[in-house]
Order: C-alpha cells, then structure tokens, then sequence
C-alpha cells in the first residue's frame, strides 16, 4: 500500500507538469516519502493519469474521475478499462447515454469485457431495449462466466420484464453458486419463482 | 623680161584659180534669171582686175596671131566679162554701165576668137562664156542661140548638163514646154550626178505638168520624192523636220504639183492607181494627205473625205488610217454635210474600236493615240444620243445612248472620263426606265471609282432608282430589294458622310432597319447622325427615338434609358409622342430591373424598380415597378426593406385592389421571416378577407400557426374553432384543432373548458365512422383518459367515513363511474391509453382496499370489536388489493410483447410495493473495476 501511494505521488507530480491544470487531489493520509519515490518514473502517462483516476473514483471523486478517465482517454483511446469505469461513473451519475457509449467503447476495445457488457445490458433493460439487453447478459456471461453479477442481473431482466421464469431461475441459482455466501433474498426470489413456475 | 615674169605669173594664177574651181568663172545663168536655183558664189580675186585686164590687153596686143594669141585672147575676154559681171553688181550706175561696155568687149572678143578658131575643140568654153556674156547684156536670145550652138556642137561638154537645164528654164519661162521637157530631160536621164539634177527633174514635171502629162509629171515628182526620201527628207506623212528653207519650200511645191497631177486624173483613186503600177511607197500617207488638203482648199469636201477614206480601203491596218479617218471627221464638222459626221464617228468607232482586228494589229504607240481619238468619239456619239432621247423621252433612244456609253466603259475602263461616263450611262439607264441597270451603275459611279465630281450625285441617284425599281416590283421581290437598298443606302452614308442628303438618306436605311427588327444595324446607322455635326435637328431628333427603340429592343436597357431622356430632351413639350417616349423610359428601367431580378441580383433590381417611380411618376407601370421592387426585396430576405416598400405601396395605392392579395401575402411571408408572427397573421387575416374561399382554409390554418408562433394563442384558438366549423373534415385534422384548442385550455386551467374540447374530441371521434383514424382514436382515448380524472380525482378524495354506510356507498358509486370511463378509454384499443387506464384501474381498486383500511371505525366498538373490526377490514380489503395487483401484472404482461410505457413502469413500482419480494428487484452496479496489475 505504501508503495503504491508513493508511485502515485511521484505519478501526480510528473503529471501535474504534464498536464499543467491538474487539480492536486488530497491523498489520503500517506507515508512520507521514502528513497523509493526516487525511483525512475513510469513513462506511460496515460497509465498514470489512469491511476489517479482510480484513486479518484475510488474515494468518491465522482466528477473529477470522470474528467480524467477521459483525459486517459484522450491520451490513450484504446485503454479499455478507464472507458469501462468512465462508463461505471457515468452511470452513477444517471448519465445514461453517456455511460452506454463507454461501455460500447469498451467492448470495442476488449470483446471480452463481463463488466461493461453486464452494465450496457442494465441501461438498456432501464431504456426498454430488452432484447438488447438480454444479448448483452449473454455475452457478459460468454465472456466471463465467473461473473456472478452478471447472472443476477440478466435473472432479474428474464424474471420481471421477459417473464422467462425458468431462464430467470436458472440465473439465479448460478449467481447464488458462484457468490462466496449465497444471498437469502435471491433464495427467497428462486423460491416464489419455483412456485410459480409449478402453477403456471 | 623682167616686166614680163610678174605677168606670165598672174595668169598663171588665174589659171590655177580657174581650175581649182572646176574651170568655171563668174557667175551662172541661173543666178541671173532664176531664183529658185542656188548657183554657188564665184571665187573672189584678190588681185585688182582691171590691172590683170590691162596687163593682158597689153599682152593681146602685142602677141602675134596664132595659137597662144587665141589663149591671151579667151583669156582676156574671160577677165573682161568677170569684170563686167563685178562691175553689172555694183550700185554705182556709171560702174554698171563701165559693165555693161566691158561685157560687150568679151562679147566681141569671144566673136573674134570663133572666127579665128572655128573649130578647136574646147570652143565649148567659150561659146558658154560667151552665152554668159550675153545674159549679162540682157541679150537672152543671143545667149539662147549660143547655148543652142553648144548643145548641139558639144553634147559631150563638161557644161553640157548646165546648159541643158539653162536651156530648159529659158524654154519654160518662154511657154516652150516640150523643148524645155526635152532641155531637162537631158540631165535627168544623163546627169544623175549634176547639181542640176534635182532641179531638172523639178523642172521636167513642171514643163510635163504644163503639157497636162500628169501621169508623167506625177512619175517625175515621184522620182524625185524617192530621191528625197532617200536624203531622209521625208517621213511617211510629213517632212523631216531638218531641212533647209529652199529644200523645204521645193519639196512643198514637189507634192503641191503633184496633188494637182492626182487631181487632175480621172481615176476614182488616182494615188492608189498610181502607185499600183509604181509600187508602193512609203511616203503614200503624204501624197494622200495633200491631195486631200488640196481639195479642202477648194471646198470640195465629199473629194477631200473620199482621200482620205480611200487610203483606209487601201491600207485597212495603216495607223495613218483613223487618222486620216479622224480628218474626214474633221472636214464634216461645221461643214454643209455635218449630218455625215455622226455616221461617219460610228463608222470611225466600228473600224477602230479597242477589240476590232485593227486595234489588235496596233503597236501599243498607236494605240496609244488612237484611245482619246476613239474615246472622244464614243463620248460624242453617245452624248449625240443622249441629247436625241433627252429631245424624244423616248425609252429606245435612251437604251441607244447607254449602249455607246457602255461602249466607253467596255473600251476605256481605265479612262479619266470613265467614270463620267458611267454616269451618264446610269441616267440613260434610268431614263430608259431600266433601273435595275441603271442601279448597278450609279453604284459603280459612285463607289468603283476614285472620287470623282458625281460620286455623291451617282450615290444618291442610285437610291432613287431602288426607289423606282421598288414600286415597279413584284411583291415577292421586294424584301430583297428592299435590303439591296438599305446597303446601298449605308454605302452612300459611309462614302458621302458630308454630303447634305446623307442625314436624310441614313435616318430613312435606319428606320427601314428597325421596321425589319434589324436594331444593330438600326442603332449604329442612328448614331452616326446623332454623331454628327450640323444635322438637321428633325433628323437628328428622329435618330435618337430609333437609337432609344432599338437599344429597346436589344435589351440594351441602361443606354435605351439614356437615349430615351435624351429624346425627351429633343422633343417639343407639346409633342404628343412625349407620354410614349416616357413610358418607354419606364419600361426601359423596369426593365433593367427585370434582368438583374432574372439574373439573381436582387438589390439591383429593387432600385431599378423602384427608380421607375422616381423617374416617370405618372407611369402606369410604376405600381408594377412598385410591386416588383417589394418582390425583390423579399427574394434578398431583406425583409425590412420589403416591408416598408410594401407598406408604403399599400397607402400609395389603397384604391388598387388588384395588388391587395399580392401585398398581403408578401407582408405576411416577410412579416413572419422577419421575426413578426403576429403582424404576419393579421396579413393573413386580411387575406382571408379578400382572396378566394377555396384559398380560406389554407390561410386560417396559417394565420392560427403564425398567431401561435406569436404567442398569440388566444387569436389562434379562435381561428380554429372558426376552422372547425367551416371545415369539419377531414375528421383528422378537425379532431387534432379540438386537441390543440383542448390543450390550451388544459395550460390555462379553464378546466371547464378543457372538458368541454375534450368531450369534442371524443364525440368527433365517436361520429367518425369511416373517417376515424389511428390518431382520432388515439386523440379520443386519451381524451377519454383526461376525462375521467375529475371522477377519479374524486373519487379518491371520498374518504369512508362515519356514517360507513353512506361514504361506502357514495365511494363505490364513484368507483364504478370510474372503472366505467376507464373501462370506455381502455375499449379504443390504444395502448398507451390502454396501460395509463388498466394502472388507473388497478390504482382505484388499491386505493379502495386502502381507504378500507384507513377508514373511520366506529366509535363505540371497544378494543377487542376494534381488532374484530381490523380483520374484517382486511378481509374486506384484501379481494380489492389482489384485484389491484392482478390489474397491475396484467399490465406487465404486456413487456415481453415489447411495451414498456409509463403506466407499466407505475404498474411495476406499484407492485414492487404490493408484492416487494417478486417485483422489488435491482440489479447490481459496480461502482469501479479495478485490475491489479
């Protein structure tokens, strides 16, 4: 962790020369400098402002992480994980237009990317593009079918708005395999949709 | 002996001079009786002869008789006579008479000597010495006789050829013509060489010609003419030009006698015959010449002309011929035959003419002088018939003259006078009524040759023979004629441009271009006489309408313009052709206008529609102009402009209905571009007044938007309503003004309003039949939706309260009505209005288990009534709330089939509340991915 923060540092200042109107973020409480923090920057910027957008994002700087994922964007078009976040903070913003062309970026970069496939599929789901939004779970799923979130989601998508109860089921009952601690309400959701699966 | 050697020396010189002088001594005969004759001049002595003479008398008498007694003697008498002669020459009379006795001494010595030497044989000398003495004595017969002697004792003598023609010219003088022939004869056959010769051969045709032996007298003279010619005295018709005074004077006389010799035969052609036997001779021109002169002198004219012709038919190719041709011409003139001249001139022409087989045997010299001979023949002929058509008027004779004149120009094209000629050739042509031709040659005339005194006048000509030519034609053949006439017309214009005719001749050709739309032409022609000074000003004012006309019609509009003021400048103020000059101004600007309109330039041509005004205020196309420049303006989108150009026309013609409409609908179309919705929809308002029903509907639709787009809602609801009573189909549209008029009062909050539009729309609709659409449906079942929400809305304000019953009652009433109109909205099948009335429906039914729930207990029910009660309640509300839920899932049925509307949406939040663990799901956002690299 400290090493972390140290290459940040060393990132931020290299960067703040770089980009000359970066906002010094406060960090959270660090170490003092040690003889690591002369080590050789790394040469990559966009790398760098990619971290210092994390770092934003991670301690709720909504807004300014999204202003430098773009600029790691700018410098670097194909990063496909800042337009996944970018796509992520956006979408927290209820920015969903924007937030779909992240994630599309993204697929576009990496055809295997679960987690931007997954939240494309909820704003469709959330604008009615159902279909889409099912293919997209799909491929979500295609491409990492480890990915519990996922399952939930595309099980919610087949259980209320495609009505597909079994399908719905069979999703939920993946998500709670892969779940370190199954959830006790998705156990509730299998349940009343098994019984009504036995009714219809 | 010493006195005898300086006088044996005198002699011996008088010897040697007598020698040295071919033995003559003193002067001849001739010089005595004859001065026709030169004798050449005697030696001069320049020793005293009267010592020579006393030294030899001294010497005769004192010399013994024998033979040097007879040479003293003949010697003596010789210096004597030459004495004698000196002395006969002197003024002095007593020296002529000291002459005269000293001559009679010779005479007598020369006696003595042929009595003392009859018969030696040089006696020739003396008796010619002795002859001479005689003459000088004046004893002529004596003298005579002694040459006679000598003639006939001395045929032989050295002086046999002097004493002949002596001999001759005493006989001559004497009447004694045959001995005379005879006398001369001698030298002329004998003495080719004499000095004689000549002047005996002279003699001998005279003394023939007084024997009336012209035939002879002719051969003498002509012997003596070719000895001439052979001395270059002669040339063929004249002589050389060097000759002495007394050659000159003989030869004259030579061809004086001999004109009288050929006169004197019988013979028709006497020189001809002559010379026929004779042969020819080159000097023939001149024996013709002055026979015919000769007869001239005796005014015997026919003779003197025949002459003159008949060396013509005896030489046909003599270059002498037109000349002698040219002199009978001559003798007729003035003459009692001059009615012979004109024939003879043709003749003359006939014979000589360039092109006859005379003219082409000529050498280029003779050529040369024949062509004025010839060309002032023609011109005299030509002119002798022009005067006899002039005399007659008659068309024949006119053509006669022309043929000579074209004879001129055929033979003399390159004449000075050609072109004179040519001239008179066009007016006999056109006096004989040939005008075509006479056209063809006042052109030439007038323009083939270099400027001439009659150039203008043929120019001029020429155009009143189209003139003639025009009216005598066909009128097939007048269109061409008439542009033949318009060039020759500009080419007298273009040559003669300061004769005072070209002004009227121009201003005619151009006004001919223009009535033939010809305007270029027209223009330029114009132009020249605007151009140029000292113009008659009617002429010039004329120029400039067809200047200002035909820039007109070449659309040349901006110079049209000036030429047009220009032409009102000219015109009097009076002149009524004024107010069509200042319409055509008019016309010309607005035209102007029309072209940079055509041409897109749209600024330009709203001033020059608008100058028409400006410049011609009373003309009738300024409203037009007026019109178009607004037109103008709006095609530039200056919408400002077009609106106070159309303003202003408005007030400027307020009586002109025509434009209302026009002005309405631009103010209404620039009112609008510019930003001003609401004036705009006035405009169409006062369209809606004026222009045709069949165009109402479209303008009320338009005037509604417009007073929409001006915020004007009011003006543009009532603009509907109107709209939809006159026009209630199509039911479409009809019903979407209902639903426009619906929603503005929906916005105003006039609910009563609103309610009433949107029971309009519905019952539209419901009267609809065939017309009802998808969108009248829709419009109906939404309004069908609104409508019930005051039912609703009260029916949720109906609490249940005590008394229960009567709330109950009351609620449920207001439920049913309201289940009713939903249920009715829900029936027109569309589905947005579908999902809002099933979400609606299943609302209420929630809302009544609900107000079951929440309702007013009664009062006097005690703890355990109360929970009694609650259950009831429960069981009460419980169907109504399943009912509630039941409705609300129907409705999310509908999202597999792809709908997913907002009264799904309520739908599907209501449920999340009524049945949370089915449908309160949420899916799972992660806030970020973070890879750990």
């Amino acid at each position: 962790m400290l090493k972390s923060y140290a290459r940040f540092f060393i990132t931020w200042v290299l960067l703040g020369q770089l980009l000359g109107c970066q906002s010094l973020p406060t960090p959270k409480p660090a170490a003092e400098p040690t003889a690591e923090a002369a080590e050789p920057a790394e040469t990559d910027p966009a790398q760098s402002l990619y971290e210092l957008a994390m770092w934003s994002a991670q301690n709720d700087k909504t807004d300014e992480a999204i202003n430098q994922f773009e600029q790691v964007i700018e410098l670097n078009p194909a990063f496909d994980l800042a337009h996944t976040n970018l796509g992520l903070l956006r979408l927290q913003k209820g920015d969903l237009e924007q937030a779909k062309k992240s994630f599309e970026n993204a697929i576009n970069q990496d055809k295997s990317d679960a987690i931007a496939y997954t939240h494309l599929a909820v704003i469709q789901r959330q604008q009615g593009a159902f279909e889409e939004a099912r293919q997209n779970y799909q491929k979500a799923i295609d491409s990492d079918d480890e990915y519990a979130n996922a399952y939930l989601n595309y099980g919610i998508l087949l259980d209320i708005y495609l009505q597909d109860f079994p399908q719905a089921l069979r999703q939920y009952e993946i998500y709670q395999e892969l779940v370190d601690k199954p959830d006790e309400t998705v156990d509730k959701w299998i349940i009343d949709l098994k019984r009504r699966i036995e009714a219809q | 002996m010493m006195t005898r050697i300086p006088l044996l020396l005198i002699i011996f010189m008088l010897l040697q001079a007598c020698a040295g002088n071919g033995g003559r001594l003193g002067p001849t005969i001739a010089e005595l009786e004859s001065r026709t004759i030169d004798i050449e001049p005697q030696v001069s002595f320049d020793i005293d002869n009267a010592d020579v003479i006393n030294s030899y008398r001294q010497l005769v008498e004192i010399t013994p008789r024998g033979d040097e007694y007879g040479k003293e003697l003949q010697r003596l008498a010789d210096l004597e006579l030459e004495a004698s002669m000196d002395n006969r020459l002197s003024e002095d009379p007593a020296i002529q008479d000291q002459g005269l006795l000293e001559a009679k001494i010779a005479i007598s010595r020369y006696q003595q000597y042929l009595v003392d030497y009859p018969n030696r044989p040089d006696n020739d000398m003396v008796l010619y010495q002795l002859s001479r003495a005689y003459a000088i004595e004046s004893q002529v017969d004596e003298a005579q006789q002694v040459m006679d002697q000598l003639a006939r004792d001395f045929p032989q003598s050295r002086y046999i050829d002097e004493v002949q023609f002596r001999r001759g010219e005493y006989l001559f003088v004497s009447g004694q013509y045959v001995q005379a022939e005879l006398a001369y004869a001698v030298v002329v056959q004998d003495h080719e060489d004499s000095i004689y010769y000549e002047k005996s051969l002279y003699k001998l045709g005279w003394s023939q010609f007084k024997q009336n032996q012209n035939r002879a007298a002719i051969g003498s003279y002509v012997k003596l003419l070719d000895r001439k010619q052979d001395q270059q005295m002669l040339d063929k018709i004249k002589l050389a030009e060097n000759l002495s005074r007394t050659e000159q004077e003989l030869v004259e006389d030579v061809l004086r006698v001999i004109s009288l010799a050929f006169s004197y035969l019988p013979d028709r052609e006497p020189i001809g015959q002559f010379f026929n036997t004779a042969g020819q001779r080159a000097y023939e021109p001149l024996l013709y010449q002055e026979l015919a002169e000769l007869y001239l002198s005796k005014q015997r004219i026919t003779d003197a002309a025949n002459v003159y012709l008949a060396y013509g038919e005896r030489y046909p190719y003599s270059p002498f011929r037109p000349q002698f041709h040219s002199q009978v011409i001559e003798i007729y003139k003035g003459s009692t035959f001059s009615a012979l001249l004109l024939p003879e001139k043709q003749k003359f022409v006939e014979q000589f003419n360039v092109g006859t087989s005379f003219w082409q045997q000529q050498n280029p010299a003779t050529q040369a002088e024949l062509q004025p001979i010839l060309a002032t023949h023609i011109s005299d002929i030509a002119t002798h018939y022009h005067a006899t058509a002039r005399a007659s008027k008659k068309s024949k004779d006119y053509r006669v003259a022309a043929g000579w004149y074209q004879l001129y120009l055929d033979s003399f094209p390159q004449d000075p006078k050609a072109a004179y000629m040519n001239f008179l050739l066009a007016e006999s042509r056109f006096d004989a009524g040939q005008f075509a031709l006479a056209i063809n040659d006042y052109e030439k005339t007038a323009y083939d040759y270099p400027a001439h005194k009659d150039s203008a006048e043929a120019g001029y000509a020429a155009l009143i023979a189209y003139d003639r030519l025009y009216q005598a034609s066909k009128k097939a053949d007048k269109p061409a004629l008439n542009q033949r006439l318009i060039q020759s017309s500009l080419r007298f214009s273009d040559s003669f441009p300061n004769d005072k005719r070209m002004p009227a001749v121009l201003i005619k050709t151009t006004a001919q271009f223009f009535d033939l739309k010809q305007y270029t032409q027209a223009q330029q022609g114009a132009e020249r006489l605007i151009n140029r000074p000292n113009t008659d000003p009617k002429i010039t004012r004329k120029a400039w309408v067809i200047v200002a006309h035909s820039r007109f019609e070449l659309a040349n509009y901006p110079n049209a313009e000036l030429a047009y003021i220009e032409v009102l400048k000219v015109i009097p103020r009076q002149d009524k052709s004024r107010k069509e000059i200042r319409e055509r101004l008019a016309l010309s600007i607005y035209r102007q206008g029309e072209l940079a309109r055509d041409s897109g330039q749209f600024a330009v041509a709203a001033e020059h529609f608008i100058r028409v005004g400006k410049t011609v205020p009373s003309s009738p196309k300024r409203i037009t102009a007026d019109y178009d420049a607004a037109t103008a303006y709006i095609s530039l989108q200056d919408w400002n402009k077009a609106i106070i150009q159309l303003e202003g026309f408005r007030k400027k013609y307020p009586k002109h209905k025509k434009w209302r409409q026009g002005i309405s609908e631009k103010l209404a179309l620039a009112y609008k571009s510019n930003g001003n919705p609401k004036q705009s929809a006035d405009e169409v308002m006062k369209l809606v007044k004026i222009a045709p029903k069949t165009e109402h509907k479209l303008l009320l639709w338009q005037a509604a938007e417009l007073y929409e787009d001006a915020e004007q809602p009011k003006q543009a609801v009532a603009i509907y309503k109107t709209y939809i009573k006159k026009y209630p189909k199509p039911l479409s549209q009809s019903i979407e003004l209902r639903h426009k008029i619906s929603l503005y009062y929906q916005e105003r909050k006039d609910n009563k309003r609103y309610t009433y539009w949107l029971k309009e729309i519905v019952k539209a609709d419901s009267k609809g039949g065939k017309q009802r659409t998808g969108r009248t449906r829709y419009l109906a079942a939404t309004a069908s939706l609104e409508l019930v929400e005051p039912l609703r809305n009260k029916y949720y304000k109906a609490r249940l309260t005590l008394p229960l019953k009567k709330s109950l009652k009351r609620k449920k009433q207001l439920m049913k009505q309201s289940l009713d109109a939903y249920g009715k909205a829900a029936k027109y099948q569309v589905e947005e209005v579908t999902t809002a009335a099933t979400f609606e429906i299943a609302e209420i039914y929630r809302d009544f288990a609900n107000s079951l729930m929440e309702s007013d207990r009664p009062k006097n029910l005690n703890e355990e009534e109360l929970e009694e009660y609650n259950y009831l309640l429960e069981d009460q509300a419980y169907p109504f709330e399943e009912k509630a839920i039941s409705i609300h899932q129907s409705n999310l049925v509908r999202i597999p089939d792809g709908s997913y509307d907002d009264a799904i949406k309520d739908s599907l939040q209501a449920l999340a509340k009524l049945m949370p663990f089915r449908y309160d799901k949420n899916e799972v956002k992660e806030k970020y991915v973070e890879v750990v690299r």
